[in-house]
Formats: structure tokens, C-alpha cells, sequence
């Protein structure tokens, strides 16, 4: 199974963007992504264009929107369905994820951590919902620099607290992409992990929690069991003696900083007695483990520009 | 042709809502234009505008001085408006205009509309309150059709 850098979080004209969603397009096949998914806020009036546009420069394409509600933010990856973000509230959101998932869709919470009114419209998580598990995919870091973004860590924090609770959701980078960038923003990417090269293995992966995020590294991480059998990120497994396996090189694509420096492994979690931190370099890495119901994270940190970051942040391998 | 006018004040009271109004069209036309503007856009008063800033940062987690939070005015109101149809949603505009005209045709509608037919029936422009941070507001939607 390799493991494909996408973009997922994504404007144009027809909201809020500068970007035609040609020119969104373009840029996608410029910066070496595999491809991306348009998420219009409350619009879905963009995804021909970027379709046809994609289709034409060999990207993987899916349609989509971002509700962008007074309560949160919620992307629905897939265009399947049609809904409307007028109705969707505290009280109807979990109705409202639900029949968009009944159409193939996905659902991924954007920028839960973000602050909201009046810096921003809802950007804040202020749904209250009591199962996350509703949820496809969780946006752990989000914009520009998110290495650097107090906000990022907060979520994080946020993302740990609900795997403890049992939580089981794919993590995601969005860059929120509005227009061009400069050069001192720098973004990361949600690696997926497909079996096939097309929109609806996106899908399935996210939906399999098949998804790490990073800045600068592409990674192959697997954990072996003792007849050799291998679960990829995301995966379930049952308790017991495993080997984690790793593969990490330099993420090449224009995209990806240039400076990054890889300096240790962080694995965490419930699944584990205790965190364990190893240094770590490019190349290949494995590390026998016992593991205990519950999840086990992967990290990478590092350095990109001389300054300490997470560089990279797994969906956990889940242990029952 | 001026078809339908509403014009508005709002509070802060009405932040977060949507706002519905209803209108007719008695036959079929090339084209349809809503007008939509609301003023003021910006709020003016510096030092509530920190306060509010430092009050969101504070509830997300994260902390922000004053002088961090001068960097990020002015804040202002975002009204958006949207669109339906006798035959469902026809589109919304969510962006940070305070004044401007959408057009609504088969060929080449504004971004965010579908590209239709405006046929006879009826027709429901909402506006949507995302962020009221002024004492008021006032907004005022004019649709026009043209033959």
C-alpha cells in the first residue's frame, strides 16, 4: 500500500478563493500533489470546472463543499449528496452527517481549534457533539506553517483526548486554500493511502482511516505481526507482540520545504506502557513492541527552517 | 424590472440566523439579478474590537496580546445571501462583498449559482447572519429580472 500526498481543503471563486478552479487545478499539478478535493463554502457551483481541468492534467478529483455553518465547519468529500447548510445546527448535525454518508460521502471536521466569530465565521468547533465518531476525518493541522500553529497543537490535544475515549477517525491536513501563497508559508500534506488511483479509493481510505499528515516527509509505516502479516495506519489489530516498520525519505514534490531534517520517532498512546522516543533518519526504521488494548500514535519530529516541529502525525493503529 | 425589495436593520441580537423572503415570478425571464449590499461593513471602535478578538482567542485556547490582535483589524460584519428555487437551491455567495449585484441565467451565471432557466413560480432569497458585530446593520436585497 503506498501512500499518496492529497490536498483536500480547497477554494475558488465560488466562494471566497482568488483561484478558478482551473487555475486551483494548475497550481495542484504545479506543486506535485496527487490531487485534491474542492470545497467551496456552500458551493458546489466550482466542481465541473475542476473536474474537467483535473481530468486534463491526470489529478485525482473529488467534488465537495464545506459546510460553513454558525456552529463549525464541516467538509463533505465525494459530491453525492445534496444538502443544505442552512439547515445544519447543533441539533440536526449528526442527522445531517449521517444521510451524507448514506450517498458515499465523507464528513471531516475543519479546524476545530480555530477561533471563530468574529475573526472568522464559525470556524470554531461549537457543535457539541457527544460522538466524533460520526466523523471521517478530523482536521488535526490546518493552514499555513502548521509546524508552527499553537492552534494545530490544541488540536492535536483534542485528537488524543478522543482516541483515549475510543475515537476512531482519520487525521487530515487543509491547507485552506485559498489563492497563491509566498514563499515563508509553508504547508504539509494528508497522505492517503490507496489501493487504487481514483476518487473512490480516496474515499474508502479516509473512510479506513488510512491517513497520516506531514511537512516534508513521505512515509510508509505498517506494523507486523508475528506471521508476517502487515496492517497499514489506521488498522485494527488485536493485542499482542508486534514489529513497527517503517520507510521514511524526503518529500520531493515542489510542495514540500526544502530543509527538513528528521531527528526522532514518538510513539504514544493507550496501546503503550510508556512513550518511547528513538532517533530516527531517513531511511528505514523498525522497532519490536508489545502492544495493550487501545492506540498507538506515530510522530516524526524534527527540524524544517531550523526550527523544532512535529513533522509528521499518524492516524494511530488501533488495538483491541 | 424591480420585482422584490426588503430592507433591513439589524443587532447584534440577530447574529447567526437566516432570513427568508419569499417572492414571485407571474411568468419566465432571460434573467435574474439580486442586489445585495449591507453597511457598515467594518466596526469602528478599535478597542471593542481587541476585546472581542482576545475574548474568541481566549476561548479556543490560545493566548493573544492586544498588540497581536491590533494586527488582525479591522473585524466587520459578514452577511452572505443565497437562492432557491421552484426546483430547489439555485446557489449561495459566500464571500466578503458588502455591495454587489449576483446574476442568475442559463448561460453564465455569478459564482456560487447554477447556471438555470429563470422560470415563473416561486423563488426564496435568504440572508444568513455569519458574524453582526456592529450596534446595527442594515442590508437591503433588490431583485430585478430581465425580458
Amino acid at each position: 500500500m503506498e501512500f499518496y500526498p492529497f490536498e483536500m481543503h480547497t477554494h475558488t471563486r465560488h466562494s471566497d478563493g482568488s483561484f478558478l478552479p482551473s487555475s486551483l487545478a494548475e497550481s495542484v499539478k504545479d506543486e506535485g500533489l496527487f490531487g485534491f478535493c474542492l470545497t467551496d463554502h456552500n458551493a458546489t457551483t466550482g466542481n465541473a470546472e475542476a473536474q474537467k481541468a483535473s481530468e486534463q492534467l491526470g489529478l485525482i478529483f473529488l467534488k465537495g463543499l464545506e459546510w460553513t455553518t454558525f456552529h463549525g465547519h464541516i467538509t463533505v468529500l465525494g459530491g453525492h449528496s445534496t444538502s443544505d447548510y442552512r439547515e445544519i445546527n447543533p441539533d440536526t448535525v449528526v442527522e445531517q452527517i449521517k444521510k451524507i454518508q448514506k450517498s458515499g460521502d465523507i464528513a471531516v471536521l475543519t479546524h476545530p481549534c480555530r477561533p471563530g466569530s468574529p475573526f472568522c465565521s464559525g470556524c470554531y468547533d461549537d457543535f457539541n457533539i457527544s460522538d466524533y465518531d460520526i466523523f471521517d476525518g478530523f482536521e488535526v493541522w490546518s493552514s499555513f506553517n502548521p509546524h508552527l500553529n499553537t492552534i494545530n497543537k490544541n488540536a492535536e490535544a483534542k485528537y488524543d483526548k478522543l482516541c483515549e475515549k475510543g475515537c476512531k477517525i482519520a487525521v487530515m491536513y487543509g491547507r485552506d486554500w485559498h489563492g497563491p501563497r509566498s514563499n515563508d508559508q509553508l504547508v504539509a500534506a494528508t497522505y492517503i493511502g490507496l489501493e487504487e488511483l481514483n476518487a473512490k479509493s480516496v474515499l474508502k481510505a479516509i473512510k479506513e482511516r488510512r491517513t497520516y499528515i506531514s511537512i516534508g516527509v513521505r512515509a510508509n509505516i505498517k506494523l507486523k505481526d508475528s506471521l508476517g502479516n502487515f496492517t497499514d495506519l489506521g488498522g485494527e489489530v488485536r493485542a499482542g507482540n508486534y514489529t513497527l516498520v517503517c520507510r521514511l525519505q524526503q518529500e520531493l514534490a515542489r510542495f514540500a520545504p526544502e530543509n527538513v531534517i528528521v531527528e526522532k520517532i514518538l510513539l504514544s498512546g493507550t496501546a503503550l506502557e510508556e512513550k518511547i522516543e528513538t532517533k530516527v533518519s531517513f531511511g528505514g526504521f523498525a522497532k519490536f513492541l508489545t502492544l495493550k488494548p487501545g492506540f498507538l500514535k506515530v510522530e516524526l519530529l524534527g527540524k524544517v527552517n531550523g526550527k523544532k516541529a512535529t513533522l509528521l502525525f499518524s492516524t494511530p493503529f488501533f488495538v483491541s | 424590472m424591480e420585482v422584490f425589495k426588503v430592507k433591513k436593520t439589524l443587532t447584534r441580537k440577530d447574529d447567526k440566523k437566516h432570513f427568508y423572503f419569499p417572492f414571485v415570478l407571474d411568468k419566465d425571464y432571460f434573467e435574474l439579478v439580486i442586489n445585495f449590499k449591507y453597511f457598515p461593513k467594518y466596526y469602528d471602535d478599535k478597542e471593542a474590537s481587541i476585546d472581542l478578538l482576545c475574548a474568541e482567542f481566549e476561548r479556543a485556547g490560545v493566548c493573544m496580546s492586544r498588540e497581536d490582535a491590533i494586527k488582525k483589524l479591522p473585524i466587520g460584519n459578514l452577511l452572505t445571501v443565497s437562492l432557491d428555487g421552484p426546483f430547489g437551491h439555485i446557489g449561495n455567495a459566500h464571500n466578503q462583498k458588502n455591495d454587489i449585484a449576483y446574476i442568475i441565467n442559463k448561460e453564465k451565471s455569478s459564482y456560487g449559482f447554477l447556471n438555470i432557466d429563470v422560470v415563473k413560480g416561486e423563488y426564496v432569497v435568504a440572508v444568513s447572519t455569519h458574524s453582526v458585530v456592529t450596534d446595527a446593520v442594515e442590508f437591503e436585497v433588490i431583485i430585478e429580472v430581465k425580458e
